[in-house]
């Protein structure tokens, strides 16, 4: 009874060293960027790993009118991709999951067959066609597509969740006289709320770090987003580079929300990509 | 009788339309998005197109792709052959890791949620942030983050990101650290391994590794199946990771990878390289996936299939 005890106290002992050591591993960059962030220039010029004084005299550097700007460039195009997002992909979801119409699994199944075409191959071409509508340079690149179907994968975990509510209380609906689009509106989104949460957050999230779009069709600076922002001042800047506690400040920012909403909607995201796991 | 039956089909076609209408937006967005540009790929990699003048150019032929694998031989078999040495290398380590941590974290105990968030942090890192990060802490520098605590365990500098030799195995080092993306997958798959099959497992005296091999990886293999496939088409078409680092040119010339090429030649305006190249591409993640589908008799879908 005693040796079985102990060994799995040892063998407790031994999975909390291993998770620990790797949890070390993967906190050393996010830590030390944001300890960075806070450094004098001196701290940053010998390599120091912690600061020898806390001083948040980067921050102002890095945080400037422009990075504001982008700030809230950033966060206009991320709301309102949230709700296109979330909104054409919750309908597409319907119709794929709730309506039965005839070719309904052909267009189902190019929507899925679409996850597998590289996206390099299609941004490319559609400089030229946005050029010639006159949308580079907008942010109609940027948003307009979200509108229309938000993305494979969203209208997938949509729709395998809306399988999980049962016909007959559409059935019920229908019979007292709801059309379609208010079974889909009173009875069927209430009850996705929880799988809308999540794309809801992945979409705004997509936004927040989207790069490629951005760099591809937009050159003005006052369209930026903040990662195009960012980019161009600390990565790809033919003039000098600022130090790296400056560039860690605007960093740690832009990485604020994520890590927020990351805390706040842990379930969220976690039942999300389960409801795609389990049900997949 | 003939009027009630034209009533009746029309009711149908209204029925129908109804209902298509709300699969429509996504309709029209692959129309207008997915398909149009992928034709017009097709199309503008016939031609001498550029990117500053409007309107398609000149049609050339093959050109664009004799000169693929002519003038530009040597750098396209380079790009091509280091995005086949980062997914070769890169994919394994990343499945088996991530495997790895979820099999200790899918049981609950207490903190599991805790390692849970922290092996998941680094995939939040937006790719820019990330960039910027890893160009400063896995510089070749003495005071660069890793090689200060290379020092402390008294090991020599070492050139990361700033070498030619060093560059690319930094890259995958680097990579691993968003292993947490694929983990939340493999966890959520193996918690959904009913509980019955441990039990029966535990009556028949069944150690850890029986469990292992008989239950959990057999459950796995739709997972393992879908990570891979995604794992594959992802690691080919790798970008952004490598246009936000800001290194030594002799580094980045290692991360020449097919994507950072076809984005060189559209930032040179040559659109109809571009696109000759990423047809290359999507050729080659095509016969790769329909391959990979067609060896998966492996994969275990359930009872009912």
């Amino acid at each position: 009874m005693q040796t079985i005890k102990s060994k799995r106290a040892v063998g407790l002992a031994i999975r909390y060293v291993v998770l620990l050591i790797f949890a070390v591993i993967f906190l050393f960059p996010v830590v030390e960027l944001i300890l960075k962030a806070f450094m004098t220039d001196e701290d940053i010029a010998s390599g120091a790993l912690f600061p020898s004084v806390f001083t948040v005299a980067a921050f102002p550097k890095a945080i400037d009118s422009g990075y504001f700007w982008w700030l809230k460039n950033t966060l206009i195009i991320g709301v309102i991709n949230m709700v296109g997002i979330t909104l054409s992909s919750s309908l597409c979801a319907y119709g794929f999951a709730k309506l039965k119409f005839k070719g309904r699994e052909l267009v189902f199944s190019i929507v899925i067959a679409t996850l597998m075409l590289p996206s390099i191959c299609m941004q490319i071409p559609l400089y030229k066609l946005y050029f010639g509508m006159g949308w580079t340079n907008t942010w109609l690149p940027l948003i307009i597509p979200g509108f229309c179907g938000g993305g494979a994968i969203n209208i997938f975990l949509m729709r395998q969740y809306m399988k999980g509510i049962p016909d007959s209380v559409c059935e019920a609906a229908k019979v007292d006289g709801a059309n379609k689009f208010l079974i889909y509106l009173v009875i069927v989104m209430p009850m996705c709320l929880p799988i809308a949460g999540y794309v809801m957050l992945m979409s705004f999230l997509g936004c927040w770090n989207d790069f490629m779009t951005p760099l591809l069709y937009i050159n003005e600076q006052s369209l930026y987003n903040l990662s195009l922002g960012l980019y161009y001042r600390y990565v790809n800047n033919a003039g000098s580079i600022p130090p790296a506690n400056v560039q860690m400040a605007a960093a740690t920012v832009m990485l604020l929300p994520c890590i927020i909403l990351f805390f706040f909607f842990q379930k969220v995201l976690i039942n999300g990509v389960s409801v795609g796991a389990v049900k997949g | 009788m003939d009027k009630n039956m034209r009533t009746a089909q029309k009711r149908k076609i209204l029925e129908w339309i109804s209902s298509f209408a709300f699969v429509l937006p996504v309709v029209i967005g692959i129309a207008v998005f997915t398909l149009t540009p992928m034709i017009s790929s097709l199309g503008y990699s016939f031609t001498r197109t550029y990117t500053t003048v409007a309107g398609m150019g000149e049609f050339v032929g093959l050109k664009n792709y004799e000169n693929l694998f002519g003038v530009y031989a040597e750098q396209i078999w380079d790009s091509i052959g280091s995005t086949f040495l980062f997914t070769v290398i890169s994919l394994p380590i990343t499945l088996v890791l991530s495997f790895a941590l979820a099999l200790f974290l899918a049981k609950d105990f207490k903190g599991v949620k805790v390692f849970r968030v922290v092996y998941y942090l680094p995939v939040m890192l937006p790719a820019v942030v990330s960039g910027i990060l890893w160009s400063s802490l896995a510089n070749g520098s003495d005071t660069s983050a890793l090689n200060v605590v290379l020092a402390a365990f008294g090991a020599k500098p070492f050139a990361f990101y700033d070498s030619e030799k060093t560059a690319f195995f930094t890259f995958i080092l680097m990579g691993l650290f968003t292993i947490g993306s694929s983990m939340i997958l493999w966890i959520a798959q193996i918690k959904a391994i009913p509980d019955s099959m441990f039990e029966v497992a535990d009556l028949e005296g069944a150690n850890y590794f029986v469990r292992l091999f008989k239950i959990i990886i057999p459950m796995c293999t739709p997972m393992i199946f879908y990570n891979l496939i995604m794992g594959i088409i992802n690691s080919l078409q790798i970008f952004s990771n490598v246009i936000t680092l800001n290194i030594e040119p002799a580094g980045k010339e290692q991360l020449n990878f097919i994507v950072v090429r076809i984005y060189d030649f559209y930032n040179s305006t040559d659109l109809s390289t571009a696109c000759a190249l990423s047809w290359v591409l999507f050729v080659i993640i095509a016969v790769i996936s329909a391959l990979t589908f067609k060896f998966n008799k492996w994969v275990y879908y359930g009872e009912e299939v």
